[in-house]
């Protein structure tokens, strides 16, 4: 089977099994940044802006390897805006293959009085002037620089993004199953990602937890609320968490999870579904994924154990994930054919599971021949008849 | 907050000021990026460019 015929194949399946309607075998489902690239002994960096090579090369792997969903591969930038741009936050790893992600807060712990009162303004007023001086005192360069980010953005989400997935699904029957144009941020990510950081958002929900509340509110209020698009059935849009594994089952319920469930209810009620990212651990927190529609979010499993998932959520919200990533780069062939055994019968049953590993394919040896085999052992074995 | 960053608050035009290149990036008629492929410009690009 190949072309449109295997695509159709394997996503009439990929539906099935998150329908709990009886799919043939369990689906196994990528994410990655650019591993893929490194499996072809190529940098990132060097191919990056040649859109075939780098689109070839992020999908030679699939050739060898059974795969039939796609949550995410690839990256969001490039090396120009680095090259221009100081300070960013997101930059590639000196191996050409691993971006990194270094946290630059600029929000003083005293300011959620004004974040709360104007978040946007806050923004551009505050906060920006303190990052890039240089933007509001030479309006040249400001242009220049806003045209140099445009054309990054245009680049990975308008070329790279989508001619990798189009070389997923026609050479490779892979399915695109998040929509990254509609990536949700929770406000108090958003505080986290882009305003106080890891340790300043910690600091603060404990020491204020109040002001914390409030300018979460404005915040789903003037910046999440308005980009709200009509829900778009399939993909499915999609979150990647960040500070929630770190918030107490008290504060996660009071600050994180009324906007996550007003979210996932307004995506389900538009007859589609959410995937979420869960990073880390969440098992303190699964049981409030009962308060929303059955089967409305695609949850991935992270840092928890995949048996624990099945048993507490599994048999309501789909979950996906399953082998340690760890366990393909150090494991035996054996261990990790016996390791992706035992998740499938466990997971197996009742459906709404889809195999993964439970970190994302990032550094330069995640893709390698033991991931391959477990991929592809994990089809075979979670066959039917 | 210091007294300077009080003071931005609102009443310097900054926002305005990003607001005014984004509307001439618009209808830049130089710039090789097709206007289709501007989004980046339709917000929310303070956020995007405080998230670099």
């Amino acid at each position: 089977m190949e072309g449109k015929e295997l695509y159709q194949y394997k996503h009439e399946n990929l539906m099935k099994a998150m329908d709990r309607a009886g799919a043939d075998y369990v689906p196994s489902i990528v994410g990655s940044s650019c591993s893929e690239v490194a499996w072809t002994g190529q940098k990132v960096t060097d191919i990056i802006f040649e859109p075939e090579k780098y689109a070839k090369a992020m999908t030679d792997v699939f050739g060898q390897m059974w795969v039939d969903g796609n949550s995410f591969s690839g990256t969001l930038f490039t090396q120009n805006v680095e090259n221009n741009l100081r300070p960013v936050q997101n930059l590639w790893g000196p191996d050409g293959i691993t971006p990194e992600h270094v946290q630059l807060p600029y929000m003083e712990a005293d300011e959620y009085d004004e974040l709360a009162k104007d978040p946007n303004r806050f923004v551009s007023e505050i906060l920006l002037p303190r990052k890039y001086p240089k933007l509001f005192e030479d309006r040249e360069y400001a242009k220049k620089m806003i045209k140099i980010v445009a054309e990054d953005k245009a680049y990975c989400f308008g070329v790279l993004t989508p001619l990798v997935s189009k070389y997923m699904s026609e050479k490779y029957g892979i399915t695109d199953i998040a929509d990254f144009s509609v990536n949700f941020s929770n406000p108090m990510d958003t505080i986290f990602d882009n305003l106080r950081g890891f340790k300043g958002s910690l600091l603060d929900v404990r020491r204020h937890p109040d002001k914390v509340k409030k300018a979460c509110d404005a915040l789903w209020e003037q910046v999440n609320v308005p980009r709200f698009r009509p829900v778009n059935k399939f993909p499915y849009a999609c979150h990647m968490t960040h500070i929630a594994p770190y918030l107490s089952p008290k504060v996660f319920r009071e600050i994180y999870w009324p906007y996550e469930k007003q979210w996932i209810e307004r995506q389900a009620a538009g007859g589609s579904r959410v995937w979420i990212m869960m990073e880390g651990s969440w098992a303190r927190v699964w049981d409030l994924f009962k308060e929303v529609p059955k089967d409305s979010c695609i949850l991935h499993v992270d840092d928890d154990e995949i048996e624990l998932a099945k048993k507490e959520i599994g048999d309501y919200q789909i979950i996906e994930g399953g082998m340690k990533i760890v366990k393909t780069l150090t494991g035996t062939p054996e261990s990790i054919r016996d390791e992706t055994k035992r998740i499938i019968d466990i997971c197996a049953p009742g459906e709404g599971f889809l195999f993964s590993t439970d970190k994302a394919w990032i550094g330069p040896k995640d893709v390698n021949q033991n991931l391959i085999d477990c991929y592809n052992f994990a089809h075979e074995y979670s066959k039917k008849g | 907050m210091s007294a300077e960053d009080k003071k931005l608050i609102g009443d310097t035009g900054k926002t305005e000021y990003l607001r005014e290149i984004v509307e001439e990036l618009k209808q830049d008629p130089d710039w090789p990026l097709p206007p289709e492929a501007r989004f980046f410009l339709y917000g929310p690009y303070e956020w995007d460019l405080i998230y670099q």
